[in-house]
């Protein structure tokens, strides 16, 4: 921005009584005045109407606003403009002051008046102190004044917030705690690890067991059906050979047969053991020669009791078929058979017969009642025949007309009945009723009569019928009687035989004994024959081998017995190991699937692991890429840092600090920080000569070459920065320099005026020098100006600021 | 190279004019060892003086108070600055030139390879200001970072940091942490069950 102020117009300001108007547009302003005249306050009223405060008055008290107004004035103002054609700041600013404060708009805005309180006006009161202004460390801040002002002159400011920014990346913990999710993270990747290890440990052992497992079952299958059957190969398919084995050890039919083999044998040896021992032949022929003397005694009895027995039976038989025969039956019970039936016979004939001559004289009877119940039946029908009928009808018929006749008038004739000159119609009709109810009552009596005898001549005829059903015929009397003799000639008969018949059925009895004994030898030797059939069918059965290679069937028996008995607990032992195997099998694939479980669990935490591991080579690589950053940005920082010491600040101030001093053989000089990650700027000096580093600049240069360090320091850094505003306000910064310094010194001001276009604005307080700097800084070509302010005090102590413009007139004495 | 003739290069390498022989104003001449005047920007009059030559201290002070004199009347606005070197010269007399002009006393300096260096500071003030233009161009600190950071500038998560460092260091720990937490979050969340 090249623009000029223009003009400022102060109104009871600090020293300043009443109005004054100081012109300033011109590139070089000098103000003069004698002490007291209000120099000072000219720049003040400048700096508080372009930034709103008074920089160095505040930095000794913070109140001094209410001391800015002129004494004994009641109100002030102070009003500054620029001279640009310019919309980049406003056109002026306006402060308004009273015993209060200040109020008021400023021309600057605050980043500028900033930078104008910083890099272009120079108090009178901070110049002494500015070396130790910037050495000063401010106790707040971790940067010194100075600090600051490097950083913000190299605009590093993106570089120290990568630096700053990327600070955590220089250590984990500082990571955790600015990422909790990454603290999150490390116990995932710690537990994740743990897991790990127990998933190794349970696949390990798991691997273990199953190849115990496995060792066990191929023993198993080995010792169960052999080291080369088809079964070990299934060994490495637990599930298939569970099955197989598992159907084997279900398959009970060998036992079932074997089982049933051997109920049948010891059922065959109970049954052999239960046969009598074999007859020899005198018990045989013993038994034998009894029966037939048993035969014949039954015999010699059968011909003479036995023989009559039958007679009576024979003769019997036609009347009664069921009676049983002789054959097979003891004698007395067919005796007792037949006399019974015999005696119930002759019962029965002595009763029908009774019956029968009873029934005849019944008949007789009942004829003879019938008779005479006819005969009275018919002297009956003649009495009533005489009685007239209905009589009880008119009777009644008669008593409901009586009710009706109430005097000898008939109620039905209605004639008189006293014409006929008897007794009177009522008692007529009474007397009627009465004789009337009379013949009733016998005719009833009649009735009843007839009907008793009717039914008694009924009653006889029906008995008489079941009378004569009753009797018997003359043909069946007949036949009864002869059956009766037959009868009882059979009774006599079986009476005669009676005692012999104890005697039959012993010998029956014996008979039938001796028979018997005779028929279960030969019994006996048939059921022999029969259980060793079954035992050679068995055991052929078992073995395929005939009994008869055995001493004796119950040796044979026995052995079979023992081999079966063996075999099936072989059998059922070999069951009970294909059960174990086979649940062993189970429980292997139940371990085989275990396994492989732990297995994929395994897998998959090393998958995730292997996440992690990647994340963490993710993370090691930003954090890595973190530091690389933050190291480029403090090394580009550090290179930019000596790179403008070395070759700009430091030499703009030397050069600067030269031009003033040029026999002062220390200059001072910014010590470049060697540190990249930290930038602190310090002070010291440096011999001009051999370049040796000395001490601070307090310590080794003059007052009056520390005041030019000051001074040249101010305007080094006033050079250095961007120009933001073109102005560099002194004021008096030449109090303590000798005629040397000062010739140098307005040499050095005329260059930054005409070289690089600042407007300077110079307060000075001493004549000769004010002469001489208007001399020195006179306008030198075309459009050149130099304004010279004189301020003095009316004699009413009014401040008065008299403006003097020189303009270019061209050099005639000595042509360029 | 002579002193005199070092003084006379650094001048005119600074567009200073030297005038040839002896000059005058207003008909007066004046002639010194070598004399110099400056570009329309400045109406400086350098004077050099080679005390092994003007070894008359008094009659060189009057020269130069005629000079400063002749100016006036001429109302001449030049300012001079009278460069001595050679001898030491009476101090007194030095203190008095400078009452009329400005006074680089170089005194005798050592012909060495420091020399031009000795005389350019001496000299200094007559010269240009240093070129300031050259700051901006050494404090780009975006150009100087990938210049460091090389082959690795080309990083996603570079330009992220760089496009966070304008809003300050905060915003650069934000992607920082924002960088390490979408690593961990996504390996977390990656993870098979």
């Amino acid at each position: 921005m090249s623009i000029r102020l223009g003009n400022l117009t102060v109104n009871n300001f600090r020293s300043l009584n009443g109005v004054v108007s100081i012109p300033l547009d011109a590139p070089i302003v000098l103000v003069h005045g004698s002490n007291g005249m209000g120099k000072t306050s000219v720049l003040s009223a400048l700096e508080l109407a372009l930034t709103g405060r008074i920089d160095h008055l505040e930095r000794v008290d913070p109140h001094y606003a209410s001391h800015l107004l002129h004494q004994g004035t009641s109100k002030g103002s102070i009003n500054v403009t620029h001279a640009g054609n310019t919309d980049a700041i406003p056109f002026g600013g306006t402060i308004q002051i009273n015993a209060n404060g200040k109020t008021g708009r400023t021309l600057l805005s605050a980043d500028d008046a900033r930078f104008f309180s910083e890099r272009c006006y120079l108090p009178q009161s901070a110049l002494g102190r500015l070396l130790e202004l910037y050495q000063d460390s401010d106790t707040k801040d971790k940067d010194s004044r100075l600090t600051k002002f490097v950083k913000e002159l190299l605009g590093l400011d993106q570089l120290d917030a990568i630096v700053d920014g990327l600070y955590p990346a220089f250590n984990v913990s500082r990571i955790r705690n600015l990422v909790p999710d990454f603290r999150r993270w490390e116990a995932n990747r710690d537990s994740l690890d743990e897991s790990l290890r127990d998933l190794r440990t349970t696949e390990a052992d798991l691997q273990k067991a199953l190849d115990d497992a496995r060792e066990k079952i191929t023993k198993s299958v080995t010792s169960l059906y052999g080291v080369d059957s088809e079964l070990n190969n299934l060994v490495a398919k637990p599930n298939e050979l569970a099955k197989v084995v598992d159907s084997d050890a279900r398959s009970d039919k060998d036992i079932i047969r074997l089982t049933r083999a051997r109920q049948e044998l010891l059922g065959l040896s109970q049954r052999w053991q239960r046969l009598p021992q074999s007859a020899n032949a005198d018990v045989r022929e013993q038994a034998e020669r009894k029966a037939t003397k048993a035969r014949a005694d039954y015999d010699k009895w059968q011909a003479n009791a036995g023989a009559r027995l039958e007679a009576v039976l024979k003769r019997l038989r036609p009347m009664f078929p069921s009676l049983p025969t002789t054959k097979g039956l003891e004698p007395s019970i067919v005796f007792e058979a037949a006399e019974t039936a015999a005696l119930a016979e002759q019962d029965r004939c002595d009763s029908l017969l009774k019956m029968s001559k009873a029934s005849v004289a019944q008949i007789a009877a009942t004829n003879k009642d019938i008779a005479r119940s006819k005969s009275r039946l018919a002297s009956i029908d003649i009495e009533l025949g005489k009685l007239a009928e209905n009589t009880d009808e008119l009777a009644a018929l008669l008593a409901g007309i009586t009710t009706h006749i109430h005097d000898d008038n008939c109620p039905v004739c209605n004639r008189n009945f006293s014409e006929t000159g008897r007794r009177s119609l009522s008692t007529h009709v009474a007397a009627t009723i009465a004789k009337l109810t009379q013949q009733g009552g016998r005719l009833k009596a009649y009735t009843q009569e007839k009907a008793q005898e009717s039914r008694n001549v009924r009653q006889g005829e029906q008995r008489l019928t079941e009378l004569r059903k009753g009797a018997l015929s003359a043909k069946q009397l007949a036949d009864a009687a002869q059956r009766k003799a037959l009868i009882d000639e059979c009774v006599v008969s079986l009476s005669s035989i009676n005692s012999a018949m104890p005697q039959g059925s012993a010998l029956a009895k014996s008979l039938s004994d001796s028979t018997d004994s005779l028929s279960l030898f030969s019994r006996s030797e048939s059921q022999r024959a029969e259980i060793l059939k079954d035992f050679q069918e068995w055991i052929f059965a078992l073995d395929g081998k005939p009994i008869d290679r055995f001493d004796s069937v119950t040796a044979a028996i026995a052995t079979h017995l023992s081999d079966v008995t063996k075999t099936i607990s072989e059998l059922q032992q070999r069951q009970a190991q294909q059960r174990i195997l086979a649940s062993e099998l189970m429980l292997h694939s139940e371990r085989i699937k275990q396994k492989s479980d732990a297995t994929k669990r395994r897998i998959l935490a090393e998958k995730n692991k292997s996440t992690l591991v990647s994340a963490a080579k993710t993370f090691d690589t930003i954090r890595s890429e973190a530091k690389q950053i933050s190291n480029c940005a403090a090394n580009a920082r550090a290179s930019i840092v000596g790179r403008v010491f070395n070759t700009s600040l430091n030499s703009m101030w030397r050069d600067l600090f030269v031009r003033l001093a040029p026999n002062e053989q220390f200059v001072p000089h910014f010590k470049v920080p060697e540190n990249a990650r930290i930038v602190e700027a310090s002070l010291e000096t440096v011999h001009r000569r051999d370049q040796a580093i000395g001490g601070p600049p307090g310590t080794m240069l003059s007052a009056g070459n520390l005041n030019t360090a000051a001074l040249t320091l101010f305007l080094a850094l006033h050079l250095s920065v961007k120009n933001r505003l073109p102005w560099l306000i002194l004021d008096d910064p030449v109090q303590s320099m000798d005629d040397v310094h000062i010739s140098q010194f307005a040499a050095l001001l005329r260059s930054i005026s005409k070289r690089l276009n600042r407007q300077v604005i110079l307060a000075v307080h001493e004549r000769a020098l004010f002469d001489y700097l208007a001399l020195e800084m006179s306008p030198a070509f075309e459009g050149d100006r130099l304004l010279t302010i004189e301020l003095s005090r009316t004699t009413d102590g009014k401040s008065v600021a008299k403006p003097e413009l020189l303009t270019f007139r061209p050099e005639k004495a000595i042509a360029a | 190279m002579s002193v005199i003739s070092r003084i006379a290069s650094i001048l005119l390498s600074a567009n200073y004019k030297q005038l040839l022989g002896p000059f005058g104003i207003s008909s007066v001449p004046f002639d010194f060892t070598a004399a110099f005047v400056g570009d329309e920007k400045t109406l400086e009059l350098i004077l050099v003086v080679d005390l092994f030559f003007e070894s008359d201290e008094g009659r060189l002070l009057h020269k130069i108070q005629s000079l400063g004199k002749a100016l006036d009347m001429a109302e001449s606005r030049r300012s001079i600055t009278t460069v001595l070197f050679g001898p030491p010269m009476d101090p007194e007399t030095i203190q008095s030139m400078t009452k009329v002009c400005r006074v680089l006393n170089i005194g005798n300096p050592a012909e060495d390879d420091k020399l031009e260096q000795y005389l350019r500071d001496w000299l200094s003030v007559l010269l240009p200001l240093p070129i300031l233009n050259d700051l901006n161009a050494i404090t780009d600190w975006r150009t100087e970072l990938l210049q460091q950071a090389g082959a690795s500038a080309d990083t996603t998560f570079f330009k992220s940091v760089l496009d966070a460092s304008q809003a300050g260091s905060e915003a650069v720990e934000t992607r920082l942490a924002d960088a390490v937490r979408r690593n961990a979050l996504a390996s977390m969340k990656g993870q098979s069950q």
